[in-house]
């Protein structure tokens, strides 16, 4: 009994050795350990045993049945893995294949500009003002100290509707809109729109472009703090190593007015073709509120002083990101507005 | 205005100051340089003698010369000139001469050594339009006095001048004159200013001549009568004055008046005496056709100004004269008038005629009042020292004679307090005095600005000048300390930035176009109600004629510029205000073509019109909008753009906020999409906006379990979803939380008209767990309530 139990032992472990895949496997677990299998027959012959054989030859059985047990778990384990390792290597998928995603759309830079633009001063408390683009004579002229004989007021610049109506020449209006509604409270807004001029269309010219306007009136409000406001507004907007310089210059709705300058952000005050070899490149126009227009708009201009200033969107943007012709704008060619989805 | 620096160093002392000096100066006192150029250019210049000139073999136009230049030797020189002869006195440019546009070397031409070049006025950078033909094509013969190895040549041809264009901006029409840069210049560099003088010239007759002003915007008109004048040829130092400030001199008495009118500022006209039909000269309303001296025709107009004599227009105030009684190189007798018109008055005549001339110009912008006798008399003075003549009048003058003069009470503190800054009140007056401000102190002070500048009346005004004159580096710096009023964005401005920032995140470009457009674009896909459109009056062309009412157009355009430019695949939006008479709304116009980029390209699907509804629900979601508040709807108005079977209009409550759809094939193609589906919709964000929603508030979280349910049934396509979905929830409102199709299918499988869906409906009470009893009775019920509104069949 003894040498038919290390037969079928070797047998059932060749067997198993030579299984190679998982149902093969349990059809010799169930040929050799099943209960009716060859292998539990010899079980039963235990019976007919003296008590001597009965326990030594359970001990062989017994110990029979444990290497063929572990010789299949061991088997099972090697090829369920072998299994999964084949599964895992047809699942396999090319990781330089594109993701799924909602590729973000883009956003023409001209609103980035007066976002951006917006976001700085409202983070210094500024409130945000909008005006209509019809606008009225009396807004868009008069109550600006540009009076009916004004020659900002020829036909040939703005756009009319009739002889009291026209599309806003800038964003302007809103100061003065502004103004009335206040009634003789501080004002600190700004005024982001689109603005229209009677210019025929060319690379940097448009008949329709944006404008910010910019207002604070209150008392005792003075030249230095404009300085100060357009400072801030110039390292924000073009970086912190900006400096600027105010030149004096006209506009009706101001005085003393001026031009601003900001140092070449291309190439740091040094001279570039970008500033002209100057080392500084006009961004905006502004200056202290006309006694005229406060008083105007309900103001006393020896109690309340002002100052505004006018920021042009697309100029601002043309020069951040080196646009060559103000009709890209208006053009939305997607290979052009899409390069806009980085931040 | 060009303003030559020779002459402005009449009447400044600008010793030891270099052109861009000055320029610089200029610019930081508001006043803009355009250019600094002077007027000819060229260094190692000489004068020679031709002694011969002879043609060179094999060429048809190239000179082998000698020259006799002085000092610097007798010459070779190669010339292409077709005027040069012998014996000619000529400029000669020596070897390492640098010209306006080119260098001079030594070398051979032909085989002949040429030592330098015979110059031309062009190419030492002279403008050609100071120069005959004959200067421009050769080159330049001077006077046989002229001594040889001259090194100074341009000097003494009157050359060597800088000219400094000047931006002169509406507040400082006093900067169109010499005098008047010379007097700013004068204040800026605080060096002395000589003012013209005005000679004592005995007056040997008076004028016969009539004067009436019966035109209101005529203020004030003066004469002098000059008879036997001789006319001379216009001196080259009086024609280089008005080179260098980019006038051509045209004869002698016509050179005068420019001259004149450049240093002074004060206009000029000159009438031929003898040509005046009659002994008057009327300032009146007329309307008729005018020949002008420019030999063209104008029709003018009531509120035009003219000068008449009998029937006659003389001369269109102000802008140009009349052809019948131009002076010329014989005339004698001159009436020389010097007026004052009303700027505006002048402007709209020019501009409507466009006639923009030296004197409309300066009449337009504003010239200094009550200087008219003065600059006659200057006038006089000027050619009596030039020529000669027999008799000159007495100025005659008719007109107001009221001078007013200015007086503005200030405070020093009130200067430095508008600008920021700390100036002593020496500093202060010394700036204002010296730009011609009479400063009287006192509480107020009270300031007296000089007549030509027109632009000062305020406080203000002074501390602009008290600025412009020190620099803006006197200014202490500091931000406002404001308390903020009602600061960061309202309502409107936050939800338009939501909106923006929704759909580029769903994939949509934001695009920014045109509000001017054309009749025939502005009434294309009016698909909401359209405003009442607006026209411009003056437009600058029929393409820009029309305020758009819509976004949609300008969406379709940009898509097809796109699609023309092979990008074909399309997500775009645009929100922007769009106006009609006494309206405005705020609006949100989508557009989508092609393929959806959202799987990469794999897999990639063409946009339909579940795309651009999805993202309308989106939005509508945030907005608290849900379907019981905003819905669908097929749309059955205004369909001749859309596809039937795929258009809908979006609700909240009875009013239409937004139209969307598929354009109708025929009108993509026809558009130029080709057979690409388009989508398209336009919303109306002020209505969306504007309808009241209760704040958000959390609901509290059901503690109970939820279990689902699917029913799966065949039902006729004329049956809507909606009122599916509305029958089963309606089957029970307090357990059923939600209803959700989760498959359609039309087809092969089912009978035709017929169509299956499976929907999932989510049972959840919030009292209790239900029981499958209770749950198991309100699927029952739910099948009985489709059974008997739809007839639907279930499938198994």
């Amino acid at each position: 009994m003894k040498t038919q139990i290390q037969a079928l032992q070797l047998e059932a472990l060749t067997a198993i050795q030579h299984a190679n895949d998982l149902p093969s496997l349990v059809e010799l677990k169930n040929t050799y350990l099943a209960k009716k299998s060859l292998f539990m027959g010899f079980y039963n012959q235990l019976k007919s045993l003296s008590a001597d054989e009965k326990a030594q030859m359970g001990q062989i059985l017994n110990q029979a049945k444990e290497t063929i047990t572990n010789a299949l778990d061991i088997k099972f384990k090697a090829l369920e893995q072998a299994q999964l390792i084949k599964k895992l290597d047809e699942e396999k998928v090319d990781v330089t294949l594109p993701g799924r995603k909602i590729q973000r759309g883009s956003t023409n830079p001209f609103y980035i500009i007066e976002e951006e633009i917006s976001d700085i001063f409202l983070s210094l408390g500024y409130q945000i003002k909008e005006g209509p683009e019809v606008e009225t004579d009396r807004y868009n002229f008069e109550l600006l100290n540009i009076p009916k004989d004004h020659p900002a007021r020829e036909m040939q610049d703005s756009l009319y509707i009739n002889e009291a109506t026209l599309l806003r020449t800038h964003t302007s209006p809103v100061q003065a809109r502004v103004m009335q509604e206040a009634k003789g409270q501080p004002i600190q807004i700004i005024c982001p729109g689109k603005v229209y001029r009677k210019d025929e269309d060319d690379a940097t010219h448009s008949h329709q472009f944006g404008q910010i306007e910019g207002l604070v009136v209150a008392k005792g409000i003075h030249l230095g703090n404009l300085q100060a406001t357009l400072q801030l507004f110039a390292k924000k907007m073009f970086g912190e190593k900006r400096d600027i310089r105010l030149r004096p210059s006209f506009f009706p709705f101001t005085e003393p007015s001026v031009e601003v300058d900001v140092s070449c952000f291309e190439c740091g005050g040094k001279g570039c073709s970008l500033c002209k070899h100057s080392g500084w490149i006009e961004i905006l126009g502004g200056g202290m509120v006309n006694p005229t227009v406060l008083k105007m708009n309900g103001y006393d201009p020896v109690e309340f002083t002002g100052f505004a200033f006018g920021i042009g969107i697309e100029r601002v943007a043309m020069l951040r990101y080196g646009i060559d012709d103000i009709r890209r704008f208006y053009q939305n060619d997607l290979r052009f507005l899409t390069q806009f989805n980085k931040r | 205005m060009k303003v030559s620096l020779n002459w402005l160093q009449e009447y400044v002392d600008l010793t030891g100051l270099s052109p861009e000096t000055i320029a610089h100066r200029l610019t930081f006192a508001g006043i803009e340089v355009e250019g600094v150029t002077p007027l000819a250019q060229g260094t190692h210049l000489t004068t020679g003698l031709v002694l011969t000139q002879t043609l060179i073999e094999g060429s048809n136009h190239l000179s082998a010369l000698t020259v006799d230049t002085g000092l610097h030797g007798i010459r070779s020189i190669v010339c292409g000139a077709p005027n040069v002869r012998a014996q000619q006195k000529v400029i000669v440019a020596l070897p390492g001469a640098k010209l306006a546009s080119l260098t001079i070397a030594e070398s051979k031409i032909r085989g002949v050594l040429s030592q330098g070049m015979v110059c031309s006025l062009t190419e030492l950078g002279v403008p050609n339009k100071f120069l005959t033909t004959a200067q421009i094509e050769g080159i330049e013969v001077l006077n046989p006095n002229t001594p040889i190895g001259d090194d100074q040549i341009l000097e003494h041809l009157g050359l060597n001048d800088i000219i400094i264009d000047i931006k002169v901006l509406a507040n400082r029409p006093d900067l169109l004159s010499v005098y008047g840069i010379a007097f700013e210049l004068g204040a800026l560099f605080d060096r002395p200013v000589k003012n013209w003088t005005i000679p004592l010239i005995p007056t040997t007759m008076t004028t016969s001549i009539d004067l009436r002003i019966e035109h209101p915007d005529c203020l004030r008109f003066s004469i002098k009568e000059i008879q036997g004048l001789q006319s001379i040829q216009t001196p080259t130092w009086m024609v280089r004055r008005l080179m260098g400030c980019g006038i051509r001199s045209i004869h002698f008495l016509v050179d005068v008046g420019n001259y004149v009118m450049l240093l002074t500022g004060q206009p000029l006209h000159l009438y031929d005496a003898k040509k005046l039909p009659k002994q008057e000269l009327k300032l009146k309303h007329y309307v008729g056709d005018f020949q002008a001296l420019d030999k063209k025709k104008y029709s003018l107009l009531s509120e035009d100004i003219v000068i008449m004599s009998d029937q006659e227009v003389m001369c269109l105030a102000g802008v140009m004269g009349a052809a019948m009684c131009e002076v010329d190189e014989h005339t004698t007798d001159i009436v020389i008038e010097a007026a004052d018109f009303k700027g505006s008055t002048i402007r709209k005549t020019a501009l409507r005629l466009d006639l923009i001339s030296d004197s409309s110009q300066r009449f337009s912008k504003g010239i200094q009042s009550f200087i008219e006798e003065e600059v006659l008399q200057f006038t006089t003075g000027l050619i009596q020292s030039l020529t000669k003549f027999k008799r000159v009048s007495m100025t005659k003058t008719v007109g107001t004679i009221n001078q007013q003069s200015r007086t503005i009470p200030f405070q020093f503190e009130g200067i430095n307090a508008l600008l920021g800054t700390k100036f002593s009140i020496e500093t202060m007056k010394s700036s204002l005095e010296r730009v011609g401000i009479d400063v009287m102190e006192g509480t107020p002070c009270l300031a007296k600005p000089p007549a030509h500048r027109l632009d000062i009346f305020h406080q203000a005004d002074l501390a602009e000048e008290v600025i412009r004159l020190n620099g803006f580096d006197s200014i202490q710096s500091s931000l406002p300390t404001l308390q903020p009023i009602a600061p960061g964005l309202t309502e409107t401005q936050r939800k338009k930035r939501l909106i923006k920032e929704m759909l580029r995140g769903s994939g949509l470009s934001e695009v920014l176009t045109y509000t001017l457009t054309d009749e025939k674009t502005l009434q294309a896909f009016q698909w909401l109600p359209q405003l009442s459109p607006i026209v411009l009056k003056n437009p600058l062309t029929e393409d820009r004629k029309w305020i758009r009412t819509s976004l949609l157009a300008s969406l379709v355009q940009t898509a097809l510029y796109n699609v023309n430019h092979q990008n074909k695949s399309l997500a775009l939006f645009e929100i922007s205000d769009v106006f009609g008479v006494n309206q405005q709304e705020l609006r949100l116009s989508i557009l989508l073509t092609g393929l959806q980029p959202s799987q990469g390209l794999i897999g990639s699907k063409p946009y339909d019109f579940f795309d651009l509804k999805g993202i309308l629900e989106n939005i509508l979601h945030v907005f608290q909008m849900d379907s019981n508040r905003a819905f669908f709807v097929p749309a059955d108005l205004f369909l001749e753009q859309r596809h039937p079977g795929r258009s809908a209009n979006l609700l909240i409550g009875n009013q239409i906020v937004g139209v969307l759809g598929e354009l109708s094939p025929s009108i993509s193609q026809e558009l130029g999409f080709g057979k690409q589906t388009v989508l398209a919709g336009e919303f109306n964000l002020s209505l969306l906006f504007g309808t009241k929603v209760s704040p958000m508030k959390l609901e509290p979280v059901n503690k109970f379990p939820k279990v689902e349910r699917d029913f799966a049934f065949i039902v006729s396509q004329s049956v809507d979803y909606a009122s599916i979905q509305k029958v089963i929830r309606r089957s029970s409102k307090d357990v059923i939380s939600d209803v959700e199709v989760f498959d359609i299918y039309q087809g092969d499988q089912v009978a035709s008209g017929q169509r299956s869906l499976a929907v999932k409906v989510t049972i959840e009470s919030t009292t209790k767990t239900l029981t499958d009893a209770e749950i198991q009775f309100l699927v029952e019920k739910i099948k009985i309530d489709l059974q008997k509104n739809f007839q639907v069949t279930f499938r198994t």
